[in-house]
């Protein structure tokens, strides 16, 4: 390097005297040097490149390699910590990179303004019996069949892969090839990940390891053959939607009058919930389980919804939880049933976040949830 | 990337709020400036972590515990993919009600796993429907079925020995006339002759609860119960009871409520049995129009305990059951009977017209 080092001493980089050429002329010069030493890092300023050039005159067995301009990432953070501060025109950015999610029901899709979105918390409320169980497995069935990774957080014993392969079946035309679909629906089942909890800690423990984008080993190692080890150690990290049903029936006995440790519970969830779905560009949608505005609920009197449940069932019932969970979704969404007896449609309407107000009505049949 | 160092970076960044401390010591470690258990971590030990966070030495050592220990492992380790599930799914056993109609309404009967609710007004079959399901999830493997033993929880003192006697010696007198139909199958032969009406009453484990605190003991017990035990199937007949008559404290009753609906749902499938629990009906007010309908009782957040409803009623002098929900089967409703011999097909009609 002896030539480059002569051109760096010419030009003043590294020595004490200020360098006699004119500055545009510096600059270029510079500029074809960085593009010797450095071809592969180029996008970095010129504070950093005359700081790496004047560390390549200290001795000559350094090597100016792109690890060296590139400074190393502190050892104590994780690379995939966002600790990069946005601008207006880069939340532009981020924001056209998130996807939308089809829920499985186009209605439905059309109420979120396209699909559950990505970085965004949906909820879904709604009396029992109203298809919130099946728009969630609709939802978990669409997103994986689209190659993302779907975590499902089951509470309830709600979640049935049977129902999986009949909304599957439902993605694809009668007259598809048997084997094709097939294979497909053994990719997208195993694309889902089920989680049973049955307590609140324990859903602590799972969101807090998904967040962190760890995950052990979640049981399905060498499953099927379709996926290998270092998938299922990535889950939390790719995870394109986590759904929660029903995250109330896990949130709900906390909540006494006696002690307000239930209030923090549910803080911490709420926060965790909010986190993960902008770290990890997932969507989260969870339930919420209704109760009956008379004050009956264990949510120590708080008024949750403003607005009661859509349709006919009128203000007697309202989403549990209470008032203090209302804003922690960015969309709430209100399912009600219309009548008895089989083969009833059911109604949503958004309470909460963009485009409160609008329905839809939708029925759920064999092989999918129509919408009316 | 060394990623056992990483994972060991994220698991101590999970913050105190999600680890199982009391409320009174994790406020003091929050007011002490603890925010992670990588903070707790870096103390030197319980006395100092007592003495800086104002805690007793006791509780400083629990905390430290708590932290080694408590959050090590992984919380996914039981996690399942879809395609797993669909196999166990696809090898389940139902638990056969005795009514064809009313099982192909279930999908094969009722479900492993899952909470199944009854719910119905008095005298239309909920408690006969539990003693025939006791009886069905008896039946030995040759014939399809669980060889399991069942659990009564009786808050009503509903339960009548003779009664499911009768309903016994129905199931085993049905199951010698299957193995008659087919001599050949010394499997069917063998495992019937053990099968006595005696031998199946012994095999049902009675609990009778006289109060609300009697009812939740029981089920605080029951996890071990059920390991020790070839247990299949778990009765409580009915939830209802007590909890519409013990309780003024509303927000308690909701409470107790959902902590026993988590205590039932955790043992039905960490034990892959059936959950099948009576509630009652009561009468509310339709704000739709006046009058009132029958509804079921303990109100509407309890609605969304059970993983499958069923709501038996009387429609044209037949009782009927109408599903009202199921994450995996359609609605739909079918007619039954309760017979000497337990629940049976109506007979000699037609099905109703839809």
């Amino acid at each position: 390097m002896p030539a480059q080092q002569e051109l760096l001493r010419l030009i003043g980089v590294g020595g004490e005297n200020e360098p006699d050429l004119p500055p545009e002329r510096l600059e270029e010069m510079l500029e074809q040097l960085w593009r010797e030493v450095a071809p592969q890092a180029r996008a970095v300023g010129p504070s950093v490149r005359r700081r790496v050039l004047n560390q390549s005159l200290d001795g000559e067995e350094r090597h100016l390699t792109p690890s060296l301009v590139v400074p190393p990432p502190a050892p104590s953070l994780p690379p995939s910590l966002p600790l990069q501060i946005l601008d207006g025109p880069g939340i532009e950015t981020q924001l056209s990179r998130l996807n939308f999610l089809p829920t499985g029901c186009d209605g439905v899709d059309d109420l979120l303004g396209g699909g559950l979105r990505q970085g965004q918390v949906t909820e879904l409320t709604g009396e029992a019996g109203t298809g919130k169980t099946q728009l969630c497995l609709s939802a978990a069935a669409s997103a994986a069949a689209l190659g993302h990774r779907v975590v499902y957080v089951d509470t309830g014993g709600g979640f049935s892969s049977a129902r999986i392969k009949e909304f599957h079946r439902g993605f694809v035309t009668a007259d598809a090839d048997t084997s094709e679909v097939e294979q497909h629906l053994a990719l997208t089942l195993d694309l889902i990940t089920v989680v049973r909890v049955h307590d609140v800690m324990h859903a602590f423990k799972v969101l807090e390891e998904l967040g962190l984008g760890l995950l052990g080993d979640p049981g399905v190692k060498g499953d099927g053959g379709l996926e290998g080890e270092a998938d299922s150690a990535m889950i939390g990290r790719e995870m394109g939607l986590l759904v929660v049903d029903s995250l109330s029936s896990l949130l709900s006995p906390t909540l006494t009058r006696l002690h307000h440790q239930g209030y923090t519970t549910m803080a911490s969830v709420a926060s965790l919930l909010r986190s993960l779905a902008p770290v990890h560009n997932c969507a989260v949608l969870y339930t919420n389980h209704t109760v009956s505005a008379g004050g009956m609920g264990g949510d120590g009197g708080g008024g949750g919804g403003e607005r009661g449940g859509a349709g006919g069932s009128g203000p007697s019932v309202k989403p549990a939880l209470g008032i203090r969970w209302t804003s922690t979704p960015h969309r709430r969404l209100c399912l009600s049933r219309d009548g008895g007896g089989a083969g009833t449609s059911c109604g949503a309407e958004v309470i909460y976040g963009p485009g409160t107000g609008v329905r839809t009505r939708f029925r759920v049949v064999g092989d999918g949830i129509r919408t009316l | 990337m060394d990623n056992g160092g990483a994972n060991a970076w994220y698991k101590d960044a999970m913050q105190l709020t999600s680890v199982p401390l009391a409320p009174s010591v994790r406020s003091k470690l929050q007011r002490a400036g603890f925010v992670s258990v990588r903070d707790v971590k870096k103390t030197r030990g319980p006395v100092e972590l007592a003495l800086e966070a104002g805690l007793t030495n006791e509780e400083a050592s629990e905390v430290m515990k708590v932290v080694r220990f408590g959050v090590d492992g992984t919380a996914l380790a039981g996690a399942k993919s879809a395609s797993e599930l669909l196999r166990e799914e696809t090898g389940k056993l139902p638990i056969y009600t005795f009514s064809s109609e009313l099982d192909a309404l279930l999908g094969g009967g009722v479900a492993a796993g899952e909470i199944t609710e009854l719910c119905g007004c008095p005298g239309i079959g909920k408690t006969q429907m539990c003693v025939q399901l006791c009886a069905s999830v008896q039946i030995p493997h040759a014939f399809g079925g669980y060889d399991g033993e069942a659990v009564y929880v009786d808050t009503e003192g509903s339960f009548m020995a003779e009664r499911a006697e009768e309903i016994a010696e129905a199931t085993a007198r049905h199951l010698r006339s299957v193995s008659n139909a087919s001599p050949e199958d010394a499997g069917m032969s063998d495992a019937i002759a053990s099968f006595t009406a005696e031998r199946m009453l012994e095999r049902v484990h009675l609990f009778r609860c006289h109060e609300v605190t009697e009812l939740l003991a029981v089920l605080e017990a029951l996890p071990a119960y059920v390991k020790k035990h070839r247990v299949r199937l778990v009765v409580v007949d009915s939830v209802a009871f007590h909890f519409r008559q013990d309780f003024r404290d509303m927000a308690l009753r909701t409470t107790i409520l959902a902590k026993m609906t988590q205590r039932l749902q955790q043992l039905a499938s960490e034990n892959a049995l059936a959950v099948v629990t009576v509630n009652q009906v009561t009468v509310k007010p339709d704000p739709r129009g006046g009058g009132a309908r029958l509804v079921p009782a303990l109100g509407e957040s309890y609605a969304h305990a059970c993983t499958t409803r069923i709501i038996l009623s009387w429609e044209d002098d037949t009782r009927t059951a109408y599903l009202y929900k199921s994450p995996r089967l359609p609605q739909g409703r079918a007619r039954y009977t309760v017979t000497e011999g337990g629940i049976r097909d109506v007979r000699g009609t037609k099905r109703p017209a839809e």
